[in-house]
């Protein structure tokens, strides 16, 4: 009960399909996602499997073929353009890239203001502030304002994205492979900066990744997914201790270990991901799984809840 | 033509000697800013049947290493001092025409991103078959055969019709299994891979990896490994090299590295991983690699260092040997850091 006044974000079965000549990429199908306030939701998969374009759909970026989106109670998938303009402000992104995602002609003091100055929040000299407010909160030396995106490292990029993201205040950020192009060293000083920012400001981050490591440190739960279905859920302590799924289980055993001592004989999936064009009836793990059966490949296995780990499997490990 | 390369040929195969013996390589680069030193006076061994890690961060010099020994550099660059031996002998006194027919067939080279080393018009199948053509002088028909067996052995599935495909319409894993097998289907002495599994998926990157260790234990081939992934390292080398702004900085077998990291920056990197010390905070290291043309004097690494004296900045510390066969360069060893 607790829970269900604490959800920030709620969808339900989401289906987006894009067109590819005369057939359909299923990228996401069916998938119902819930994100509670002050949570980091850590949203893992291989490369196509979906991932980006979920974050996309909760941005308002894509709209869904099919299903709903509710944040706070009010429905996102039935607002008009005005009123969804409104509510975005809450919802705020930071993507892999900062290159590409920041104006190469604007002075980084400009793209932060940008946003402020779309939305008309306060005078140009309370905006100047904000901008200096924010550049502090992330480390970049004020002195720097002026400069522009070409000037600075990769990582200083990256907080110069994560600044801008936080110019309106929003209530739920959607980081898209934040750390993902960064040095090791510098990821590092990425991610403090975002458990940093939330423990100050109380954000909510969905935290799209392919690094598993990534995610285990910095998320609270975390969804797998695997071509365009969520296979797994539930609190990242769980799901990284006792995977239930056949998938989740290879997908961590994949994972190098940072320690030789420990280094064993993996367990590996063969193959690769299946098309999204076509994907395979009944589990569309079955064609990679070893312990799929005939029931796999006929039945769509439905969900299984327990201590809110969900997972969808006919053959739970 | 035929004496030089009977010349080649004649080399020891095991023999004790380093397969790739590297010393005090300087590659300069010309620039508008003058001259920049990306590689600067680096040493290393990679003995027979070893696979060696080169780690570091981007821009600390280490594909520059690879280019420089495969004489892939880009205009402007040039090797300046020091020595790159191959199987004992030296390597920068071949000709041209001597190293190009060892390129391919006893060093061979992988690349991070194998769509941008595959020709992409012509179909895979003949590209790693012309390596045979023209290193083990082979019939179309015979090296055809040789390669189907070779696609089979690193796990291409349906072998024969992929033979015919062109790259594109194969995954980033296959493609990296065809680069494999054009590299290793020579056997090779050495074989330098330059980031192998970065562009790929997690699942895809243990079946690649397991692969590598795979092959080069039964073809006995040596490896240079070069990565910024302490994980990989973790996964597959025996001897690790740990670079920063074109120096080593530390050496040492991979179970020593990983149980007494010692020099701050290498500590840096384990700090950082955030696998590792789940539940602290993870230990950044403050500010970035230098730009080339702006290299600190004395330790490269002393305006990052948490411990960095005066004497880090006044000289440029050599490599101490702190324990058998591993070594160090911090002047602050072997007082304690």
């Amino acid at each position: 009960m607790e829970r269900e006044q604490n959800v920030l974000l709620r969808a339900e079965h989401l289906v987006k399909t894009f067109p590819a000549g005369r057939n359909k990429v299923h990228a996401i199908s069916d998938v119902d996602i819930t994100i509670c306030r002050g949570e980091t939701l850590g949203l893992v998969g291989e490369s196509g499997c979906g991932k980006s374009t979920l974050g996309r759909l909760i941005l308002g970026l894509l709209r869904p073929t099919e299903g709903k989106i509710w944040f706070e109670g009010q429905e996102l998938t039935a607002m008009s353009k005005g009123e969804f303009r409104k509510v975005r402000r809450d919802i705020q992104c930071i993507f892999q890239d900062p290159y590409a995602s920041l104006d190469p002609r604007l002075s980084i003091a400009n793209s932060i203001m940008e946003p402020l100055t779309i939305n008309h929040v306060g005078t140009r000299q309370e905006q100047q502030e904000k901008v200096e407010a924010l550049l502090k909160i992330v480390g970049i030396p004020v002195e720097y304002r002026n400069r522009f995106p070409h000037q600075f490292s990769g990582g200083q990029r990256q907080r110069v994205g994560i600044a801008r993201a936080l110019a309106l205040n929003p209530k739920l950020i959607v980081c898209d492979e934040p750390v993902s192009a960064l040095d090791v060293s510098i990821q590092a000083q990425v991610l403090n900066l975002l458990a940093d920012l939330q423990n100050q400001m109380g954000l909510t981050y969905l935290f799209i990744s392919h690094d598993l490591n990534v995610v285990q440190r910095i998320s609270n739960r975390v969804c797998i997914m695997y071509l365009g279905q969520i296979c797994e859920s539930g609190p990242t302590e769980e799901i990284f201790a006792h995977p239930r799924h056949p998938y989740t289980h290879f997908l961590l055993s994949a994972v190098p270990v940072t320690d030789p001592e420990q280094r064993q004989e993996k367990e590996l999936i063969s193959g690769e991901l299946p098309s999204p064009i076509a994907p395979p009836p009944g589990c569309r793990f079955h064609t990679r799984c070893p312990y799929a059966t005939e029931v796999c490949r006929t039945s769509v296995p439905s969900k299984t809840e327990e201590n809110g780990h969900l997972f969808a499997c006919h053959h739970p490990l | 033509m035929k004496t030089q390369r009977d010349k080649i040929q004649a080399f020891s195969p095991d023999s004790d000697i380093a397969v790739l013996k590297i010393s005090g390589l300087r590659t300069c680069l010309k620039t508008r800013k003058g001259r920049l030193y990306p590689v600067d006076g680096v040493d290393l061994e990679v003995p027979r049947g070893q696979i060696v890690g080169l780690v570091g961060e981007s821009g600390c010099g280490k594909s520059m290493m690879a280019n420089s020994i495969m004489g892939l550099l880009p205009q402007g660059g040039m090797i300046e001092e020091g020595s790159v031996t191959f199987c004992g002998q030296d390597f920068l006194r071949y000709s041209p025409e001597q190293r190009r027919q060892l390129y391919g067939d006893r060093i061979t080279l992988i690349f991070q991103e194998p769509m941008s080393s595959l020709n992409p018009v012509i179909r895979v199948g003949k590209q790693v078959t012309e390596v045979l053509m023209l290193h083990k002088q082979m019939s179309r028909e015979e090296a055809k055969h040789q390669v189907i067996e070779m696609f089979r052995s690193v796990g291409i599935p349906e072998p024969e019709r992929r033979f015919s495909c062109y790259p594109h319409e194969l995954s980033g894993g296959l493609r990296q299994r065809i680069m494999i097998s054009a590299a290793m289907i020579c056997q090779p002495d050495l074989l330098i891979a330059d980031e192998p599994t970065t562009a790929l998926d997690v699942t895809i990157e243990a079946q690649i990896l397991q692969l590598m260790r795979k092959l080069q234990q039964e073809a006995g081939t040596s490896v240079l490994l070069i990565t910024h992934d302490l994980g990989v390292v973790a996964e597959v080398c025996d001897l690790v090299y740990v670079m920063y702004a074109g120096k080593i900085v530390e050496a040492a077998d991979v179970y020593e590295l990983f149980r007494n990291p010692t020099h701050p920056y290498t500590r840096g990197l384990l700090g950082s991983l955030p696998n590792r010390n789940i539940g602290k905070r993870l230990q950044s290291i403050p500010g970035t690699v230098p730009m080339l043309a702006e290299m600190p004097q004395g330790c490269r690494f002393a305006p990052r260092c948490p411990h960095a004296a005066q004497a880090c900045i006044e000289q440029v510390p050599a490599m101490t040997e702190v324990s058998q066969g591993h070594l160090v360069r911090c002047p602050l060893i072997p007082k304690e850091v």
